[in-house]
């Protein structure tokens, strides 16, 4: 068994699908993808308020063994390295459920987690709703789209990537299993296409209320 | 710093594409089919540089004050408690942006003239702008209350269709044209701003299926205050349309067109600026650093506008007049309908509401219903319009009506089908079609062709145009919903 990572990539708007076929290129699973925008430092641009960049910010598990070879491409085929052209990097992931699998990797003992679920657009209140219910303080949704594992088939030249929710909690490592378990259980993770959860080691949180 | 510098030429190389294919088309056309004269070609060259910055310049300022402005207004107006006051505050901003739209009044005028000018110019604007004021509030408090779109446009265009029966030809026409002249360029990202705004209200989730169709629900009033206006006037005289000249020169056209835009682009601005320093004084009382992106926003939209629209009026509505005779008089008939086709396809794309739509749609949805597919049926549908409007030029026994109903009838049957969001997409994308661009380019075509064949009519055939430009992309789209719920339904399995 593979061991997982989190690739995180921010990029001008409309790069985001070279990103996510780059990964997919070297084995990576389904990606999702959310907008955001971004300042150009540049005091003149200031001045004329036309500083403002729309960016895109991608998410993607990734084996471990092609995450240098993904950076490498970054920098070679999307000039990453280049001003103003965007970073990427690298989080490692505790667990993993979705993805037709239930995985965990080497833990890094930490005081807190966070928990990322990815689910159809709609779903994330419940999934709020869901870890509250076993302790947790709240979480915030992200609104993208998701770029799944299935082979895309173009319609008309129209690719379809569905709506997706992220949902971000951070939660103390004592409540960690008990909430991805009721996620897992009520979302019917497991099963294809319900989406996924994966958790993140976090060193230091404040702002947490007990 | 070049980087920086790459950015921002990105922007204006994607403006270019949009702009690039109308000047590949008509220099192809200009070396075979329709050579008109080279001081044409060479004003519609400059008109087309002049149309790429315009509408850049344009969109950046739309984009940091037209759209704040519609939704921070939005929002306020949506937590005001009573239904009534919403209703009321939706048909106040309705009325002033219709009544200063300057295309209204230039269409006003044509309108009247046909109809025998029983009814004055103003009148007629004051009625429209009372329709468009009615149901722009009708559609702040559908927002709110959530009643469903295709129901909305059932009843609406049933209406409509109703006052076919009873109502000449001519006025069939008119009543679409009208509604293409009050979605201007600036009142149409405006009023999609606010539908976003107020919709946001509702939370991201519950909100997306309302965040569209207020431009589709507000470009109905002008078709009803039409309709209902030609019941009372008998007379359908034979208006020719204002008499036809080619403006001489090359540089000349352009700096009489500049002063005309400029008094345009400043009535079209006018109730916006006047409602937000209104707002901002009372309401919003926003931070200075917000205040300064809003105030040069304005500046822009304003400064891109006059350069967009001196560039189409002085660049591309002699030109299009000039290739639509040409065309029409040419003896292989199919190149009319063949022209008209390509152009449809690659003129909407220079429209700036598509832009503001596509955008809008693109961010509501997180990028899962992409700007490029908006576009490509917006395309696809204009092309079809145009393709199907010069046809009806050339042959007489097609009728508008014949088009419209058929199309509306189908798109409305989809509509009950689709995923709601797309519902108001598609209407929007109507009133967003038949803008500035459209409006100048191809019904100069359109007139252009019809005054050198003997069976038509420049008045109905001219005006006719905007009507199916305003009905096709409404069905484009709806079949896109189709195949975008049958993709998901597919993938679930």
């Amino acid at each position: 068994m593979k061991n997982y990572s989190l690739f995180v990539a921010v990029v001008a708007k409309g790069r985001a699908s070279k990103v996510v076929e780059l990964a997919k290129g070297n084995g990576a699973g389904g990606a999702t993808i959310f907008y955001g925008t971004g300042t150009a430092k540049n005091h003149l641009l200031h001045l004329l308020e036309m500083d403002e960049m729309k960016k895109e910010i991608v998410f993607v598990l990734i084996p471990n063994s092609i995450d240098r070879i993904i950076h490498r491409q970054m920098v070679e085929e999307l000039e990453i390295n280049r001003e103003n052209a965007g970073i990427c990097f690298t989080v490692p992931v505790h667990t993993i459920f979705g993805l037709e699998m239930e995985k965990e990797m080497e833990q890094m003992i930490t005081k807190y987690t966070a928990i990322m679920t990815i689910v159809d657009r709609g779903i994330g209140d419940k999934v709020i709703e869901i870890a509250e219910q076993q302790g947790s303080k709240g979480g915030t949704i992200l609104h993208g789209r998701g770029s799944g594992i299935e082979k895309k088939r173009s319609f008309f030249n129209i690719t379809i990537e569905p709506e997706k929710e992220m949902v971000f909690m951070l939660v103390g490592k004592d409540q960690v299993e008990k909430i991805t378990k009721a996620l897992v259980d009520k979302l019917e993770i497991s099963k294809p296409g319900k989406g996924i959860v994966f958790t993140l080691p976090v060193t230091n949180a404040t702002g947490l209320v007990e | 710093m070049i980087s920086i510098l790459n950015n921002l030429l990105t922007k204006f190389k994607d403006l270019s594409y949009s702009v690039l294919p109308i000047c590949l088309i008509v220099v192809l056309m200009f070396f075979t089919i329709a050579p008109v004269e080279t001081q044409l070609l060479l004003r519609f060259l400059i008109g087309a540089v002049l149309i790429i910055f315009g509408l850049g310049i344009f969109l950046w300022g739309a984009d940091l004050a037209i759209e704040p402005i519609g939704h921070l207004l939005g929002e306020y107006i949506g937590k005001k408690a009573s239904i009534v006051l919403i209703f009321i505050m939706g048909f106040f901003l309705g009325f002033i942006i219709t009544i200063a739209e300057p295309d209204l009044l230039i269409f006003a005028d044509q309108a009247s003239m046909a109809m025998g000018q029983v009814i004055s110019g103003f009148f007629i604007v004051t009625v429209v702008s009372l329709g468009v004021g009615l149901l722009v509030g009708f559609g702040f408090v559908r927002i709110l209350t959530g009643l469903p779109l295709h129901w909305f446009f059932a009843v609406t265009y049933g209406l409509i269709f109703l006052f076919f029966g009873f109502i000449p030809e001519e006025f069939q026409a008119l009543g679409f044209d009208a509604s293409g002249a009050t979605t201007g360029a600036m009142t149409t990202p405006f009023l999609l701003a606010l539908c976003l705004g107020l919709s946001s209200l509702k939370g991201s989730t519950d909100g997306e299926k309302d965040s569209f169709g207020l431009v589709g629900i507000a470009s109905a009033g002008p078709v009803i205050a039409i309709m209902i206006l030609s019941l009372f006037t008998k007379n359908s005289s034979e208006a020719a349309g204002e008499v036809f000249h080619i403006q001489e020169g090359i540089l000349y056209p352009f700096f009489g067109q500049a002063k005309v835009s400029l008094k345009e682009s400043f009535m079209a601005l006018l109730p916006i600026l006047l409602v937000y320093l209104y707002f901002q004084w009372k309401v919003f009382q926003l931070e200075r650093k917000k205040r300064r992106r809003i105030s040069l926003g304005l500046l822009y939209t304003f400064i891109g506008l006059i350069i967009f629209l001196t560039g189409v009026n002085g660049g591309f509505m002699d030109l299009a007049r000039m290739m639509g005779r040409q065309l029409g008089a040419h003896p292989n008939r199919i190149w009319l309908p063949l022209v008209g086709c390509v152009l449809g396809m690659v003129v909407v794309l220079a429209e700036p509401a598509v832009y503001v739509l596509s955008n809008q749609v693109e961010d509501v949805t997180g990028g899962s219903i992409n700007k490029k597919m908006i576009r490509t049926c917006l395309s696809i549908g204009v092309a079809i319009a145009v393709g199907l409007s010069m046809l009806r030029i050339q042959i007489p026994g097609l009728r508008l009506w014949m088009y419209l109903v058929p199309g509306f009838i189908i798109a409305i049957i989809i509509s009950f089908q689709v995923p709601e969001i797309f519902v108001g997409i598609a209407f929007d994308s109507g009133g967003v079609a038949s803008g500035p661009m459209t409006a100048t380019f191809i019904l100069a075509l359109a007139q252009g062709a019809a005054e050198v064949i003997p069976t038509a009519n420049v008045l109905t055939d001219g005006f006719g145009v905007i009507a199916a430009v305003a009905m096709m992309p409404v069905f484009s789209i709806m079949i896109l919903g189709l195949i975008y719920k049958m993709e998901l339904e597919r993938r679930k399995k």
